[in-house]
């Protein structure tokens, strides 16, 4: 009689597809010897009366992996043995020639899978999402969730998968997961469409069937729960056929997808074995576990019989099979905790096999920071400080940045043909420097008070270069005079009529929130009364006398909270929008106010290329459109300042090692939302990067989250007393410090 | 013929519309996909009183299906879609209609739509390479597995007319949905 043993039994919420691979098997093979094999009683499909027996192995941790190979390849020359856990898998392929009956893919076949790059997806004519591997620099992933707007999956090599909204989430998700799956994570954009499963089988490069399943009903965790299965053909049942040939698979498999509007496919997961839904398959009539099994085994054929085309899960309680209780592997708490979503141990196999997690790499020495825009030349050489934390200002890298964005906007100017001026944005962070620069780079300022109004005319702006927005501009108006500026954008639709006609301004403008956008501030067009309400609004103003202030619209949507090519769609909706004013109020929009919080990298790399092409469309779409205005805060002053701090204590253990400098979260007060790079200083002067590693850096207060560095490595060499950098202290870390823990002492800088 | 949002002759329809349109579009970019499923997340399923204008519409809580199919149908055009109406019979229990008759009537709404164990709905489709029939009610494509059991469709027109017949009837095959010789009555019939 022929043996089957099956691993991964374990049928709870998160089903593994051992026992409906064995399901299937039986329905084909009456005679056939079906063996469960899993590492723990806690795997409820050991007792299902499907398996004539079971193997229960002790936990991984227990195991000699040596015996257990042997174990596994004595299993597999006797009988067959078909895989069901995917670690288990990449195990076994590690320096084993699989024998005959082993009924799963190679080390050759698996190195397509690979969650890194997917190889396969070339094969397949598939796309994959971008990605991003842990460990990486902070600044890198912060980007990645920046410019994804926030949304994106965190996920184990193997396992799991956490979804995320913002930075925040992914600092939960990867605090979680992190020493769950030592062998590393990945940072994986979110794609939006429709999901989809293939299941398939091969049997020596030669494919032996493939289904489709499209999930109809889900659980609150996205798991499958009921499903449409129809058999895969055509061109994507050929493009299969010919990768399982070029992988040289054998064993069963799973593509999981996604299918975006416009058709394209995107591979999100390539499992090395069935898929938990593989019985869905088999009542719809294609049994590949059997045909698996039938063409290892030599078998004529298989008789499959549909019976559905559609499955449904339900929860059904069974016996439980004579002699194998939960209790019978005592667990500890820890690993209760840890084996009650993984019964078969993964984390454990996990933490085994996982390589050194890290390379402790030393510190790259910056040999000349002035070659390289990511340190400041103010740095070189830099000795005398005195006490510290100190916020040092950066005259050069400030005045550089003006510099660009000045010849930004000029050259914007030039391909769009139009005009475009900067404001730059106070409430950002009103150094002094920072407005000199504004000033001297004939920028406009914006001011969201009367008291930011001040400061800008203290600066020797003109109120013709003065640009109001904000809930309560006119707020603390000395003597209740207002002075005449060059544009004023109102908040609501109240203030737009209370306002409206005596705003002082050469342009009055309304900002507005566009629909699916969350947000307190501008004037929500989700709801189509507010929509009417503000057209109205806009009729009244009597805009289109001679000599009246023109009309403009102003969108202020954060790109790190869409993504950034999100925000040049929202960006185009502006553009509509103001095109439907226009239409209906019979008023031209003269000018489109940009904002955004762009952080500097997107507004380089991203934002800045695109403008040309988006108010080009704009000019295009707008025929009385004049100018736009762009206003960059962080842009601008992000890079301003660098806060200097000494290290105060270091805590080494034989993991990792922590650094405690006198630098604190209330000097830098927005790095919970947005991580930064530090710097360390050598004995002989010279600047080094902080690379990734195992190591963090805590800051002086008694609060848990006064943590300015996390997945650091600590040089080696680094003392009490020595000097380090926390880069990007210009913006709102400056301008939101605040006064903690220092008793009467004054606030830094 | 299949629902149709009138306009009043203020501007109170049209910016009514500009708003729907604006309102998708923002969406749609957002979300990534052409498909006005916001719409069912924002308006309840529920009794209309016709003639419906836009500037009501927009503003309701509930909308019925033929004011859902046309707002899609405009949603869907608006992001450059060739559409089509859709008029659909469907089956279900006569206790299922009786909640519904009821309900209607307390709204001061039509009840025609209601037989006995049929009614009437509408849909909208999107023609391009393939045919597709999307239910803004359901806020789903609408596919084989609509053809049999609970709430089966027994009938399915297109409108307007293809082939200068007014109303055009359907059958399901081969994964599509494919316009049939108007002259048979082949709608209820799957292909095998």
């Amino acid at each position: 009689m022929t043996t089957v043993y099956v691993t991964g039994v374990h049928s709870g919420p998160n089903p593994s597809p051992g026992l409906g691979v064995a399901r299937s098997l039986r329905q084909a093979f009456d005679d056939v010897r079906l063996v469960a094999l899993d590492y723990s009683t806690r795997s409820t499909g050991l007792h299902h009366s499907v398996f004539d027996d079971v193997l229960v192995q002790r936990p991984w941790p227990e195991l000699d992996l040596e015996l257990h190979r042997d174990l596994i390849t004595q299993i597999s020359t006797d009988g067959y043995l078909i895989p069901g856990l995917d670690l288990e898998i990449a195990w076994l392929a590690q320096d084993w020639a699989p024998p005959r009956g082993y009924l799963g893919p190679n080390a050759e076949a698996l190195r397509w899978t690979d969650k890194l790059d997917m190889p396969a997806a070339q094969l397949l004519g598939f796309r994959v999402p971008d990605l991003v591997a842990l460990p990486a620099p902070e600044s890198q992933l912060h980007q990645f969730i920046r410019r994804h707007g926030g949304k994106g999956w965190l996920k184990g090599r193997h396992y799991e998968a956490k979804m995320l909204r913002d930075w925040q989430s992914f600092r939960s998700a990867r605090e979680e997961l992190h020493d769950r799956w030592p062998e590393g994570l990945l940072l994986q954009e979110h794609i939006l469409g429709a999901e989809g499963c293939i299941a398939f089988a091969a049997w020596k490069s030669r494919l032996l069937g493939a289904v489709r399943m499209r999930k109809t009903l889900v659980t609150p965790e996205g798991k499958t729960w009921a499903g449409r299965v129809e058999p895969v053909t055509g061109p994507t049942y050929s493009a299969l056929e010919e990768a399982c040939e070029a992988m040289g698979w054998s064993g069963g498999g799973e593509l999981e997808y996604i299918e975006a509007d416009n058709g394209e496919r995107f591979l999100i997961d390539f499992n090395p074995r069935f898929p938990a839904w593989i019985h869905g398959a088999t009542i719809a009539g294609v049994n590949l576990p059997a045909r698996l099994l039938a063409a290892a085994a030599g078998y004529p054929g298989v008789h499959e019989r549909p019976l559905a085309q559609e499955f449904v899960r339900v929860v059904w309680e069974i016996p439980i099979r004579s002699g194998l209780g939960p209790s019978l592997v005592r667990t500890t708490p820890s690993e209760d905790t840890k084996s009650g979503k993984h019964p078969s141990g993964m984390p454990q196999l996990a933490s085994r096999i996982s390589e050194a997690p890290r390379h402790r790499a030393a510190a790259q020495p910056i040999e000349d920071p002035g070659q390289t825009d990511c340190f400041p030349a103010e740095l070189v050489g830099l000795t005398g400080i005195g006490d510290t934390p100190l916020r040092l200002r950066l005259p050069e890298a400030t005045r550089g940045r003006f510099d660009r964005m000045t010849q930004l906007a000029l050259d914007v100017e030039r391909r769009s043909g139009l005009p475009v001026r900067v404001a730059y944005s106070l409430k950002t962070d009103p150094h002094p420097m920072l407005v000199a620069a504004a000033l001297e780079h004939n920028f406009l300022v914006e001011a969201i008070s009367q008291d930011e109004v001040r400061t800008a005319l203290t600066a020797g702006f003109p109120t013709e270069r003065i640009v109001l927005n904000g809930p309560v501009p006119f707020w603390n108006t000395p003597n209740g005079r207002r002075r005449r500026v060059y544009a004023w954008f109102a908040d609501s639709v109240e203030a737009l009529e209370a306002q409206g006609s005596r705003a002082p301004s050469e342009i009055v403008g309304v900002r507005v929130r566009l629909p699916g956008i969350s947000s307190r501030f501008g004037v929500s067009l989700d709801d189509p009364t507010t929509w009417s309400t503000l057209v109205g609004a806009v009729r009244s103003l009597g805009l289109e006398k001679p000599g009246a202030p023109r009309f403009g619209l102003q969108i202020h949507t954060a790109s790190s909270a869409v993504g950034t090519d999100q925000w040049q769609l929202l960006f185009e909706t502006l553009v509509d929008m103001a095109g439907a004013i226009e239409r209906l109020v019979g008023l031209p929009i003269r000018c489109l106010d940009l904002g955004g919080g762009w952080h500097p990298d997107d507004g380089d790399d991203v934002l800045g290329p695109a403008l040309s092409g988006l108010l080009g469309k704009a000019r295009s779409g707008l025929v009385g459109l004049e100018e736009a205005i762009l206003e960059p805060g962080k842009w601008l002053a992000l890079e301003s300042a660098v806060l200097l701090t000494r290290v105060v204590e270091i805590r080494r253990t034989d993991e990792a090692c922590e650094l405690v400098v006198d630098a604190s979260i209330a000097e830098m007060p927005n790095l919970a939302n947005a991580p930064t790079r530090m710097i360390s200083q050598s004995h002989d002067g010279t600047w080094h990067t902080l690379r990734e590693g195992n190591d963090r850096i805590v800051g002086r207060l008694c609060m848990e989250e006064d943590v300015l560095a996390r997945d650091v490595d600590v040089p080696d060499w680094l003392l009490p007393g020595d000097l380090m950098g926390v880069l990007d202290a210009g913006a709102y870390n400056a301008s939101m410090s605040y006064e903690f823990g220092r008793g009467s002492s004054s606030p830094v800088g | 013929m299949p629902s149709r949002l009138a306009m009043h002759t203020s501007s109170c329809c049209e910016e009514a519309r500009e708003w729907l349109l604006l309102a998708n579009t923002s969406r749609c970019r957002l979300s990534g996909t052409a498909v006005p499923g916001w719409l069912r997340d924002r308006y309840d399923w529920g009794p209309c009183r016709w003639p419906f204008h836009w500037c009501e519409a927009v503003r309701s809580t509930e909308l019925d299906c033929g004011a859902l199919a046309d707002m899609a149908d405009e949603c869907l055009r608006s992001e450059g879609l060739t559409t089509s109406r859709v008029q659909v019979v469907k089956s279900f229990s006569p206790t299922d209609v009786g909640h519904w008759a009821r309900r209607w009537r307390a709204a001061g709404g039509s009840t025609w739509w209601i037989g006995d164990g049929l009614i009437y709905h509408e849909d909208v489709a999107i023609m391009g390479r393939t045919l597709r029939v999307f239910d803004p009610t359901d806020n789903a494509w609408v596919d084989e597995t609509a053809l049999t059991g609970y709430g089966r469709i027994v009938a399915i027109r297109f409108v307007p007319a293809v082939r200068g017949v007014e109303g055009s009837w359907a059958a399901y095959a081969d994964g599509d949905w494919h316009i049939t010789d108007p002259s048979t009555r082949g709608q209820t019939e799957r292909a095998s």
